[in-house]
């Protein structure tokens, strides 16, 4: 039987590399200038204007307690879209730099939990340039518990 | 392709059901109505005549059933009177369901629509000839009478294009009389500019008939978009029999291109008919002067307006910076075009209010039978319009709102003589502009809400101690509270806990207020609050803590300037001016920023919320701007303090405050019950 093929979208945070399935990325851009909102937590940098419409950007660096993301040469806004139950919905996420796009098999993906501080977020290893990289689930960062904000009164 | 035109096929007969419905309501009050009736009879006759077309025939069945049932009506042979209203509402419940499911039949509803048509059938058979009521003898006595009539008829230059011959209905109106006919060929190009596929041509008739205006006008239904009609009575006589006037008429062809009405009275020798030109003009626009566009379509041109407004502002500020005189004149020039652009966009999206009050008052007719009430429904609508998302949101908690009334404020007729109140129950609808706000109040004149029920409710679920001293008006929302019923039975048409709530979050979730009025046996009055629109508006730029933001300008009234050590000092979070306590929110303290503190200006924007007045601290005003609201995506859990975002002529984004929200979280709710 053929194992299932998909693409991914090399990315690094800081020293690390991991990989995000690009079935829900829409494209990549680089960072505009990013309103910031007042009260929301660490992670939401704020908004941007994408074209006509205004896109939350999310730090993914933060969210995954590696620090936050400089805005520097390299670094990119890679917008998602079609996440969870709404369609219309299109997120930008911070990452300091996009590396490659690959093929991987399903079967060259090793399910095992991992321990760490954001293994919450990850849903499998495989390995790039004969390093071990991990997948990012993308579903389980934007998840809606996730972002929750607790409202000011 | 099909599918797209039984689509419109579909809305289209939807909406002739709904005519149906809203005209035979109004005939149920006033049965000698002949508009009504006879638009009921144009509007089976396209039903009948579209649903052939698509092979629908069970519809097309009750169509033609009831176009002669109402053709009956029209010649004042049926009486319209509560069976009959029931029965063709029930009807009209049967086309929906049929043309719904695509003109599909079960079995069962087969038995159905044979017994619908064999009632149409009942009803027509029933028609009274010992009985004729004066009305309709006076009617069949004009039915037999002659008249002498000017018809001018004028087709379009299109109208070859669609394959329809002119002439034949030209033909058709002779058929019914005594006729003289003129070509006008006013409109006739030279030989060489002549095209032969446009249509030139229009046509004067002279009509000697025991036929109707509507039975001529009717020839031309068909085309109706393709032509237009005059019709004029001029005489009762048969002036045609005179070969005199004959000879008169066809010499005046000779020189003249038209006649027009008042050469052939002139010719005629009879008065020129008084035509109420208006009144003719309005119907035909009302007729003809409509197109149907699919809501999408109507969004993009929307979005396209929103970008265009956005890119407009850029270029005003490039200009701006530019200072170059031909720049700033072009600037201005598209300046007043994007104004005039938004508005008229604006303007085709907002529909009026009124177009959601057919539907409660079909409800309210069948739910106070049932109930044995006798209720009256009135409307007072003053041609307010809302954006049609916002008034589809409304159609439910609308609904909510009658049916509470109905069914537990509104008492019995029994009791309500106790009462002294008039037997009959009344349910008013009344919407009105005011401000930047569009007010809509739903009223009747029932028992009123117990606040002390209320009161004893809200302590038995928690939500209020003993000893709270809160005054009346502010115990009544409680109503908007989660589960909160004070109804002692449940009916299956509201009462069961769940509602006001609902209503209070759906009205919330479209930016709006709603609040309560009630007085003991004399009733209640909800008053919803909802901005106009909410997608487009002047704002004002505002900086608070180094960062830029958007206030809404309707909710400010003025901007004061302040020395800002004093609002650092000030322990009583009011200030005074013009000898009134204003409160006021610290912006800058809610952004949580650092102000540089060699800065001791400031600036105070004064609102108005709830009719009092309201103090928001700020850096400074930077500007007006025409300000495209967009929502922030429910990913980020953006504070309600945010109407949404926009996009500036720079291209930044930046948020938009909603004052209300900001001032009701920073100073909480007892600003508000003081």
């Amino acid at each position: 039987m053929e194992s299932v093929l998909n693409s991914f979208l090399i990315i690094s945070l800081g020293k690390d590399i991991f990989a995000v399935n690009i079935s829900n990325i829409l494209c990549i851009v680089e960072p505009s200038e990013i309103t910031e909102i007042p009260d929301s937590p660490n992670f939401i940098r704020g908004i941007t204007n994408f074209s006509g419409v205004i896109l939350p950007v999310l730090d993914l660096k933060t969210k995954m307690n590696l620090g936050s993301t400089e805005i520097v040469k390299n670094v990119c806004i890679v917008v998602f879209e079609k996440i969870g139950d709404n369609k219309e919905v299109k997120v930008g996420v911070l990452v300091d730099s996009v590396i490659s796009v690959i093929e991987i098999k399903e079967d060259e993906i090793d399910r095992t939990p991992i321990n760490g501080i954001y293994s919450q977020y990850i849903n499998g290893t495989t390995f790039f340039d004969n390093q071990i990289i991990m997948i990012v689930d993308i579903n389980a960062v934007f998840s809606k518990s996730e972002l929750s904000v607790d409202q000011l009164v | 392709m099909i599918e797209e035109f039984i689509d419109k096929f579909k809305s289209e007969a939807l909406e002739y059901v709904s005519v149906l419905e809203a005209n035979m309501l109004q005939l149920e009050q006033d049965p000698n109505d002949a508009v009504l009736v006879e638009e009921i009879f144009r509007v089976m006759h396209n039903l009948k005549g579209n649903s052939s077309m698509f092979g629908f025939f069970n519809i097309d069945n009750i169509a033609h059933s009831l176009e002669s049932l109402f053709d009956k009506v029209r010649n004042g042979k049926i009486t319209i009177d509560s069976y009959f209203v029931t029965s063709i509402l029930e009807i009209g419940d049967f086309l929906r369901v049929l043309i719904n499911s695509n003109d599909e039949i079960s079995q069962e509803s087969k038995l159905t629509k044979n017994r619908f048509i064999s009632k149409i059938e009942e009803i027509m058979s029933s028609e009274n000839h010992d009985n004729i009521s004066v009305d309709s003898k006076m009617l069949s006595e004009i039915d037999k009478q002659n008249s002498l009539y000017y018809i001018f008829v004028d087709f379009k230059s299109l109208i070859l294009r669609d394959g329809i011959n002119p002439m034949s209905f030209i033909d058709d109106v002779c058929c019914f009389g005594n006729s003289w006919v003129h070509p006008v060929t006013q409109r006739f190009p030279s030989l060489i500019e002549l095209n032969t596929k446009l249509n030139n041509q229009s046509w004067e008739i002279i009509l000697f008939t025991n036929r109707r205006k509507s039975e001529i006008a009717n020839v031309f239904l068909s085309i109706e978009d393709m032509v237009n009609v005059e019709i004029i009575k001029i005489s009762d006589v048969d002036l045609l029999n005179d070969k005199s006037i004959l000879n008169k008429l066809n010499n005046e062809c000779n020189v003249s291109y038209k006649l027009g009405i008042s050469k052939i009275c002139d010719l005629l020798s009879l008065e020129v008919p008084y035509v109420n030109k208006r009144a003719t003009n309005e119907i035909v626009d009302s007729q003809i002067n409509s197109i149907r566009v699919a809501s999408s379509k109507l969004d993009e041109l929307i979005n396209i307006v929103s970008e265009q407004v956005i890119v407009q502002e850029r270029l005003k500020m490039l200009s701006k910076n530019i200072l170059d005189d031909e720049l700033s004149r072009i600037t201005d020039g598209i300046d007043k075009l994007t104004n005039k652009l938004r508005n008229v966009a604006f303007a085709l999206i907002l529909i009026p209010i009124k177009s959601l009050f057919p539907r409660y008052q079909r409800m309210i007719r069948d739910v106070a039978k049932e109930l044995g009430k006798d209720i009256v429904f009135d409307i007072s609508d003053n041609n307010t319009e809302l954006d049609k998302y916002v008034v589809e949101c409304l159609s439910d908690p609308l609904m909510h709102l009658i049916r509470n009334s109905l069914d537990h404020a509104i008492e019995k007729a029994s009791e309500r003589l106790l009462k002294n109140k008039s037997e009959k129950g009344k349910i008013t609808i009344k919407s009105y502009y005011s401000g930047a706000h569009v007010i809509i109040e739903v009223s009747d004149d029932g028992r009123g809400i117990d606040v002390n029920m209320v009161k004893e409710k809200a302590i038995r679920e928690g939500l209020l101690n003993k000893d709270d001293n809160i005054p009346d008006n502010q115990v009544i929302n409680f109503i908007f509270s989660p589960g909160f019923s004070t109804a002692t039975n449940v009916s299956d048409i509201s009462g069961r806990g769940v509602g006001l709530d609902v209503v209070f979050k759906n009205i919330l979730n479209l930016r709006g207020t709603i609040s309560v009025d009630t007085c003991q046996d004399k009733g209640t009055t909800f008053t919803i609050k909802l901005p106009i629109t909410l997608s487009i508006f002047d704002g004002l730029i505002i900086k608070a803590n180094g960062n830029k933001y958007i206030v809404p300008l309707f909710s400010v009234q003025k901007i004061l300037p302040i020395e800002y050590i004093d609002i650092i000092n000030n322990t009583t979070k009011f200030v005074v001016i013009n000898k009134k306590r204003i409160p006021f929110v610290n912006l800058i303290e809610v952004f949580e920023g650092e102000r540089n503190d060699d800065i001791n200006m400031a600036n105070m924007l004064i609102v108005e919320i709830d009719g009092r007045e309201f103090g928001i601290i700020i850096d400074e005003v930077l500007g007006e701007y025409q300000t495209v609201l967009k929502s922030i995506n429910s990913f980020v859990n953006v504070q309600d303090i945010f109407l949404g975002a926009s996009i500036l002529g720079d291209g930044k984004t930046v948020l938009v405050l909603d004052i209300n929200s900001l001032v009701k979280a920073r100073l909480g709710l007892e600003m508000f019950i003081n």
